[in-house]
């Protein structure tokens, strides 16, 4: 056995507080030539594990069980010293990270970077290393390896800058690679070829790999056993086709089910509760989407256009056309959903229509009435009835407003509830609809998880009583129970409200779940679409087909 | 309305994350101490009467011997005055009518003996001044100068910063050329040309140069948090709700740049105690019927030649104990407002 880990335990304490169990332990093994996942929602001690395999931990707050091993190679490396691990870090095992813009060295070129691991750890000569450098940007699949190696990071995309830390990581041949989160922030498209590459270079180095991620649809994919954590514990182990056909534990089986299906659509999503409270599961019937959607058109927009001037040289400006000629309509208490990858212009559609940005051709009608027009005054109101919710919580909560204060303002600023012990009673009422406790009210954002504050910022937008909610990417940040849930809510307040979505995100199955119709986006414009299911069964652009073709595909069921 | 559980504010987080300093609560309790003293000399409490010369002329401190050279007065000699005063034997045309005074008022009209303090604690000034008194009297000027000063600093520079960072584009270009004109002519010129504009000595005349001349550091900073702020996510969900730009800019976006202009303050109080310093020595000081710890170490210039070197250590150990309290506080309260140290 390459790795194993045995009764791990990791427990952080700083200061006076009550110590944190991490990881309780965890028992695991890494076979030689083969790929382990480690899966598990954010919390569930996965990364803490892998960053104690290295002893990357920062010891000072950190407490590791008396009976926990770590055997490499049947040594335990809990025993090894700061020397004797660092010879074992980078040298026979790897790291790479989710966020590679952060894990490169901005003010150093791409072949500097790789080089200097050579010439310490090999010893390597300047002109050796640099050959090597060369070599290794070619195995992982660099175009044009020879110029990228004088690349600085940032002229590189996101999956290139990733390729590189790969080509980092395999540069002194380890026996095993850990990989934390590999593709999260990056595109679907992107991701795919990554986890090539990581399966590729794992048979073609006879090395082993951990892969670390939250995506069950990704374990699938790239390991042939799979190892499940819940709050530092190991729910379930073992090889991936009897784990996700037949799951055992109750929080895997939630966990497979949580996620939108993509062939199908049941009313409501199941959440880890159903799954863990041990009654029966209630059958959930299939909701209807999609159809005739020539109802009342609330709003429409056509041909919209948003530039943004881009610095040339000193003082040139080129315009850089994020969004091309969009249209599109939205009927009441339906919804647009608008799929696309990072840099689409899907995002600055969202804030131009929801009027955060000016829009620079085009126009945007509510109930027929064009918005522009109102130039600034905005004497119908209708701008308070468009709302957007963004995708970061952390970001979108005021963090020095109390959450009362976050849902009384809005009222305030558009007279509504006329006293402040009526907008008081408006806002605890809204808080108990988007299912938060009372206590909410009193407490700051940074006392509630991220699935509890996206729960507020759409309490805010209901405090004005919007037509139409705009959620860029509102899911996309939290948890895959989280979203469920998140889900669900949103869906129920469409019934209730007969608020109209448009929808933007960049995954796929959420987006047609949530959709009647679906925009495709590409550089700017809309490649294609309509109906989101014949949209997604019959795909008839290439691009279309592609970004398709590049989600993970889950197990059957 | 029951309020279950309200829950700590920042503000009650800072001063829990600052109870946990030693170093920063013994600080703090130094400042507190200065203020305490500088309200108290405010009203008038203690050291009114710095001007009163209690001492002989450069009484040496307490722990030291009295000089015995022949300008002490020895202690409790008093000089009586003749009852009738004969100047060259002529008489004193207004003798009877000061007979007639004495008469009148046996008590308060004799002539009072003089009694000098040969020693005082901290020693005495050129005139005898107790130098105890003229700390404390100085310490009130200097603060209150350091303290007025900088607030008038922090307030310009915030609201010119934030005025910058929000509207950005013209707005922001034309702030930036004014924060290049105030940063790029030396301060000492700067200085001199608003005094020369001003054209008067006194305390409120060193406030504006200092509150005119040292908003450029907090704009800057405030400047840059504006413009890191102003496309947060927050701050866009407040315009989509109708908040006006005002409203966005000093209700949603000032509170979380206070720990940025707080600390600029505490270093401004510093830097500006420093500065009425230097202004005293240039001539731009308090006028001569107030102190400063500034005038006192312009007057101990010429003591030292003398070898009178406790007026300079006086002033500059309470300047020197509270500067260095203040920069810990300053440290201090930068940890403890810093919202992402959270414990």
């Amino acid at each position: 056995m390459l790795l194993s880990v045995r009764n791990l335990q990791v427990t952080f304490q700083s200061g006076k507080e009550a110590p944190f169990a991490a990881v309780r332990n965890v028992s695991f093994d890494v076979p030689e030539r083969a790929t382990l996942a480690l899966v598990g929602e954010s919390g569930s001690g996965k990364s803490v594990t892998a960053l104690s395999i290295l002893g990357l931990l920062p010891g000072r707050i950190t407490r590791l069980g008396d009976d926990s091993r770590i055997l490499w190679h049947g040594e335990n490396l809990l025993g090894y010293g700061e020397a004797a691990l660092r010879a074992v870090r980078g040298k026979e095992i790897a790291m790479i990270f989710q966020e590679p813009m952060s894990s490169l060295n901005p003010v150093f070129t791409v072949g500097e970077q790789l080089m200097e691991g050579l010439r310490l750890r090999l010893g390597m000569s300047r002109p050796q290393a640099r050959t090597r450098a060369l070599e290794l940007l070619s195995e992982v699949g660099i175009p044009e390896p020879r110029r990228r190696l004088d690349a600085y990071p940032h002229q590189l995309s996101g999956g290139q800058q990733q390729r590189v830390m790969i080509a980092m990581a395999i540069s002194c041949q380890p026996q095993l690679l850990i990989a934390d989160e590999p593709t999260t922030a990056l595109d679907v498209t992107v991701q795919r070829q990554i986890l090539d590459l990581i399966r590729t270079l794992q048979q073609r180095l006879h090395m082993s790999v951990l892969f670390i991620t939250h995506d069950l649809a990704l374990v699938n994919e790239i390991a042939s056993d799979v190892v499940v954590m819940k709050d530092g514990q190991v729910r379930e182990a073992g090889p991936c086709e009897p784990v996700f056909s037949d799951p055992k534990d109750a929080y895997t089986k939630a966990l497979l089910a949580c996620r939108p299906p993509l062939g199908e659509r049941p009313m409501r999503l199941r959440v880890i509760e159903d799954f863990m409270s041990g009654r029966p599961l209630p059958e959930i019937p299939l909701r209807q989407r999609g159809g005739d959607l020539s109802g009342e058109i609330i709003l429409e927009v056509k041909n919209l256009e948003k530039n943004f001037p881009v610095r040339e040289g000193l003082w040139r400006h080129r315009l850089f056309r994020a969004v091309r000629g969009v249209s599109f309509q939205v009927s009441r208490g339906r919804t647009v959903g608008i799929v696309g990858e990072s840099g689409s212009g899907k995002t600055t559609l969202g804030l131009t229509v929801a009027g955060l940005l000016k829009a620079d051709g085009g126009e945007i009608l509510f109930e027929g009435e064009s918005l522009q027009k109102t130039r600034g005054r905005d004497p119908a109101g209708f701008r308070r009835r468009i709302q957007i919710v963004f995708q970061n919580p952390y970001a979108s909560l005021n963090p020095r407003f109390t959450v009362g204060h976050i849902l009384t303002e809005p009222l305030l600023l558009n007279g509504i509830g006329g006293t402040a012990a009526a907008r008081e009673k408006i806002a605890l009422e809204l808080l108990a609809r988007v299912g938060l406790p009372r206590d909410a009210f009193m407490r700051y954002p940074h006392e509630f998880s991220g699935g509890q504050r996206q729960r507020i910022a759409i309490a805010r937008c209901l405090t004005v009583k919007p037509d139409v909610l705009i959620c860029d990417e509102s899911v996309s940040a939290l948890d895959v129970s989280v979203q469920a849930q998140v889900l669900n809510l949103l869906q129920d307040l469409q019934d209730e409200y007969r608020m109209s979505y448009v929808f933007i995100s960049h995954d796929l199955s959420v987006v047609r779940y949530m959709s009647d119709q679906v925009l495709v986006m590409h550089e700017g414009a809309v490649v294609e679409s309509g109906d989101a299911d014949a949209l997604f069964a019959r795909p008839r652009q290439p691009y279309t087909q592609e970004l398709l073709s590049a989600v993970p595909k889950a197990w059957n069921r | 309305m029951a309020q279950p559980n309200a829950s700590p504010g920042l503000w009650t987080l800072a001063w829990r994350r600052l109870q946990r300093d030693r170093v920063g609560m013994v600080s703090l309790a130094v400042v507190v101490a200065y203020l305490c003293v500088v309200f108290l000399a405010l009203g008038g409490w203690i050291a009114r009467d710095w001007t009163r010369e209690v001492g002989v002329n450069y009484a040496p401190p307490v722990f030291f011997p009295a000089d015995q050279d022949e300008t002490a007065i020895p202690l409790g000699k008093s000089i009586a005055l003749p009852d009738q005063v004969d100047l060259y034997g002529l008489q004193d045309p207004l003798a009877p009518q000061l007979e007639a005074i004495r008469a009148r008022h046996p008590d308060e009209a004799r002539s009072i003996p003089e009694r000098r303090q040969l020693t005082l604690p901290l020693g005495g000034d050129k005139w005898g001044h107790d130098v105890l008194t003229k700390v404390i009297k100085g310490s009130e000027t200097s603060i209150l100068v350091g303290l007025v000063a900088a607030l008038l600093a922090t307030v310009l520079g915030t609201v010119m910063g934030a005025v910058s960072g929000y509207f950005g584009r013209w707005v922001d270009d034309s702030f930036n050329w004014l924060y290049g004109v105030f940063t790029s002519i030396p301060y000492l010129l700067l200085i001199f040309a608003i005094a020369a504009v001003l054209q008067q000595k006194g305390v409120s005349t060193i406030i504006l140069i200092l509150g005119l001349t040292g908003w450029t550091g907090v704009f800057r900073l405030v400047r840059a948090e504006y413009l890191k702020h102003k496309s947060r996510e927050y701050v866009l969900a407040a315009g989509a709700m109708g908040a006006s730009h005002a409203r966005r800019m000093f209700i949603h976006i000032l509170p979380n740049t206070s720990h940025v202009i707080l600390v600029q303050l505490s270093q401004n109080v510093v830097g500006f105690i420093k500065s009425e310093v230097i202004l005293s020595f240039l001539g731009f000081g308090v006028p001569v019927d107030v102190v400063s710890w500034g005038s006192m170490l312009n007057e101990a210039q010429n003591e030292l030649i003398l070898g009178k070197w406790w007026q300079l250590a006086a002033a500059g150990t309470a300047m020197a104990i509270l500067v260095t309290a203040f920069s810990l506080l300053t440290d201090a309260l930068r940890d403890a407002l810093d919202p992402k140290l959270k414990y």
